[in-house]
């Protein structure tokens, strides 16, 4: 068997003092192979950009990452040092974020980082990497793209920043691109040309996607496993298909019955009562527990650990359509 | 058929560059302009003193002490500003004294701002570690002192002189550079960009100065420029208190400071070099005024 692109396994992220502690992530495994769509869904809260914010080396302190595992290409990121992970991070892996307003450098041109960026990858003289800029602006679709090498990334929309972003992000030809709700910022129709973008340009690079999003429809079109993530834990893992056919977990299930595809008809979207709890009303059981629609007593009391359940891995006693755990 | 213009004619025109832009902004602002204005002929000054000045700044008519600014020729010399107590031309000392000022003001502020961007961009990169801890209090620490009580302790310490003075001046006016780059920094470390120039494997330094700096630049060029008038006015003070520029420099504080007898019996000895502060002071006031307006985006329409 080939070795998973990025390994992590009992990922926890901690923020706060001793007293108080609010574990962002907690236990979260999960793999990525080369060329594959991963999604990652959850709420706002429920650990998704934190948890790709530890495995690229960016929570600062006072944030606490533990791991037992955190591997990319087989090679273990936290035996390196500092300089080295820059290096491999900087070369293999690519990062695009939520807000576009922010995500570009205000001081300096679209082509100037480009080719900064393409000049730290590739080198070669400054028209070449002018050239390369703007075909890389082509790449991501972007209109005019010879008038928008010398804009400023204020003269830019939101949709053309994120597009831009992207340009950047695909400059070095990344083996795994992590982009954190690249849709979320821009209205909807912008919001599927992006997508199918993404999508283009991972089949032909290649290249692994992790997508963090809370839109269900997008990990529906696009993933091809899915992770879906509740108060820094993964509460249930599988194969898109199986996750929408099948959900195991309470919570999935919740999630996509508040889908308004599923809603058809009806006057009011089914919803989940209640907020994920905070760093000082963390259940003593099970996390789900205060707002899970088929709770028990045991839920109550004891943590449940991540369970197969067929070709899932689900954290529930109690999965939908299954046997009890023990 | 009616023309419909192809659509490369519909777009519009390429956007100003920044400098156009600021410079516009800028215009807006009719005291910024003048104070700009005032500042050039101050430069202008500053550079061909020695040209300029009719006599030179130390040369003593002694046949004219204290004369009054008149045109009549007094012994074949023209004192338009009058003289002073030992017979030397008022305006030719002004003139080099302007030389001096702004000497003192760019020095200083360069010192100030060097060191205050240096230790606020420390600060900045280690929030809540010791670092940040050392630097941040030591300059609240500064900040309690008076700030022309702590520029006389660190004269007394260095010796008084011109030079001395203008280390005093850096030293007083370093907390406000640290803590505003501090602030500075700390709001665009949150931003994506900084995340993403890490991502792509962007070291501590060039983080600092490549990715972060560059963005905090408008209130420190805006801080700057205030701090010009600052530096001008604590040099005067320290001069006038005889710890700074030392007789016979001619040095606007010190021209104070020697005249500050006459003020009864000749006003033009301490009011001219008291109206060139003023209006030096003024002027950088008023064009560090017109550039915030100009670089805050937030009072832009």
């Amino acid at each position: 068997m080939t070795v998973p692109l990025l390994e992590v396994e009992r990922l926890s992220v901690e923020f706060g003092a001793a007293d108080a502690v609010l574990p962002a992530a907690s236990d979260v495994s999960f793999a990525v192979d080369a060329g594959e769509v991963l999604g990652i869904v959850g709420e706002s809260g429920s650990g998704k950009s934190v948890t790709a914010l530890a495995v690229m080396g960016l929570i600062d302190a006072p944030g606490r990452v533990r791991a037992e595992r955190l591997a990319f290409a087989g090679r273990d990121l936290q035996a390196m040092s500092e300089r080295e992970r820059r290096a491999l991070l900087g070369a293999d892996i690519a990062m695009i974020f939520q807000d576009p307003m922010t995500s570009l450098n205000p001081s300096f041109t679209v082509a100037f980082q480009l080719m900064e960026t393409i000049a730290l990858h590739e080198g070669g003289s400054r028209k070449a990497r002018r050239a390369r800029a703007l075909q890389l602006l082509k790449d991501v679709e972007i209109p005019d793209a010879q008038l928008r090498l010398d804009a400023f990334p204020h003269q830019l929309s939101g949709g053309m920043s994120q597009r831009v972003m992207l340009a950047m992000a695909i400059a070095c030809n990344p083996r795994l691109l992590i982009a954190d709700e690249p849709t979320t910022a821009l209205d909807v129709t912008v919001q599927a040309q992006m997508l199918a973008l993404l999508l283009r340009l991972q089949r032909e690079r290649g290249m692994a996607l992790v997508l963090i999003t809370h839109d269900l429809g997008v990990v529906a079109e696009v993933a091809q496993r899915v992770l879906v993530m509740y108060a820094g834990q993964i509460v249930e893992s599988a194969a898109a298909a199986e996750l929408f056919a099948r959900p195991r977990h309470p919570y999935t299930e919740a999630l996509l019955a508040s889908l308004p595809e599923r809603n058809a008809g009806r006057r009011r979207l089914a919803s989940l009562p209640g907020v994920v709890p905070g760093a000082f009303d963390r259940p003593a059981g099970c996390l789900l527990a205060p707002r899970c629609p088929y709770v028990r007593e045991r839920c109550r009391g004891e943590r449940p650990a991540l369970f197969e359940v067929g070709a899932s891995r689900v954290r529930c006693f109690y999965p939908l359509g299954a046997e009890p755990r023990a | 058929m009616s023309a419909i213009p192809p659509l490369a004619a519909t777009r519009p025109a390429a956007p100003p560059s920044q400098a156009a832009e600021l410079w516009r902004d800028f215009r807006r602002n009719r005291g910024a302009v003048i104070g700009l204005a005032v500042l050039a002929i101050l430069v202008f000054c500053a550079i061909f003193a020695n040209a300029i000045a009719p006599y030179s700044p130390s040369e003593q008519y002694r046949d004219a002490t204290l004369a009054r600014p008149s045109l009549t020729p007094i012994g074949g010399h023209v004192f338009v500003l009058g003289t002073d107590e030992v017979g030397r031309d008022i305006l030719s000392r002004l003139i080099h004294g302007t030389r001096l000022s702004l000497f003192i003001g760019l020095v200083s502020v360069g010192l100030s701002l060097g060191g205050g961007v240096l230790l606020g961009l420390v600060a900045g990169f280690h929030r809540g570690r010791a670092a940040e801890f050392a630097v941040m209090r030591s300059m609240d620490v500064l900040l309690a002192l008076p700030s022309l009580l702590l520029a006389v302790a660190v004269v007394a310490v260095l010796g008084p002189g011109l030079v001395n003075a203008m280390y005093a001046i850096a030293f007083v006016m370093l907390p406000h550079f640290v803590r505003l780059t501090r602030g500075a920094v700390l709001g665009e470390l949150a931003k994506d960009y900084v995340a993403a120039s890490r991502v792509a494997g962007a070291s501590t330094a060039r983080l600092m100065f490549d990715t972060v700096l560059p963005n905090c630049a408008a209130p420190l060029i805006v801080q700057a420029t205030l701090g010009f008038s600052s530096a001008i006015l604590d040099a005067a003070a320290l001069g006038f208190l005889g710890l700074g520029a030392q007789p016979p420099t001619p040095e606007w504080g010190s021209m104070l400071a020697s005249a500050l007898e006459f003020i009864q019996s000749a006003w033009w000895v301490v009011t001219l070099p008291g109206l060139a502060i003023l209006v030096t002071v003024l002027a950088f006031n008023l064009t560090g005024d017109g550039l915030r307006d100009a670089l805050d985006p937030k009072l832009k329409t």
